[in-house]
């Protein structure tokens, strides 16, 4: 997919763990790691919004088009 | 057995009835054997119904396998050696002279395990769109 997540990078400006993010958005922390290493096929608005709410960020600091049509699924 | 319905009216080389009474024992055994295996992977789908993880691929298989089986039935049950085993242990005569076998189901099996694969393929689509409900975050 040429939709990259830079969730592990917020999450190291923010000086955030993965379980922290977790406790406050409410998803798990399995299904953050999937979001995380690219493996999403699909992302709710409920959940960036969640997200970005954590993060104090926009959707565009989180996700990242690249225009290379690499797809690593 | 089976055999318990011949009648002794119709006249047999002994020869020819041994060879009858040998091929429907097998065939009696065979359709033990897939009796057993069609309600076996019934069994192994209906069981899967209580489990949450209900679309998986592993059940998708169980349905086709299962089609498959009917759709083979109406092979099994139309002609070559396993109809001449039915000639012989399900029948009527008609003055001695006429032997007739019940109703022909085949093409009936072979409707409904049809519609059983296209139902199996129904739930491998679903099997598809669970996994990319899970993959969605």
């Amino acid at each position: 997919m040429a939709i990259k997540v830079n969730l592990d990078l917020m999450l190291v400006k923010r000086d955030m763990t993965l379980t922290e993010l977790s406790e406050e958005v409410g998803v798990t922390i399995s299904n953050l790691s999937i979001l995380k290493t690219g493996k999403a096929k699909a992302v709710r608005f409920s959940t960036l919004n969640a997200i970005c709410e954590a993060l104090d960020c926009q959707p565009g600091d989180i996700l990242e088009y690249e225009a290379d049509g690499r797809d690593e699924t | 057995m089976p055999v318990r319905f011949v009648a002794p009216a119709i006249s047999l080389q002994k020869e020819e009835y041994i060879s009858m009474a040998r091929s429907n024992v097998l065939f009696f055994i065979l359709t033990l054997i897939y009796v057993f295996v069609f309600f076996w992977f019934l069994r192994k789908f209906i069981a899967s119904l209580r489990t949450p993880a209900f679309f998986t691929r592993q059940n998708a298989l169980y349905l086709y396998t299962t089609a498959t089986l009917v759709l083979i039935a109406r092979f099994l049950s139309g002609g070559g050696l396993p109809g001449y085993a039915q000639i012989f242990s399900e029948y009527q005569f008609t003055g001695a002279s006429k032997i007739e076998t019940g109703l022909d189901i085949s093409i009936v099996l072979f409707f409904f395990g049809l519609i059983l694969l296209v139902v199996g393929w129904c739930f491998d689509q679903g099997v598809k769109l669970q996994k990319e409900q899970d993959l969605t975050i």
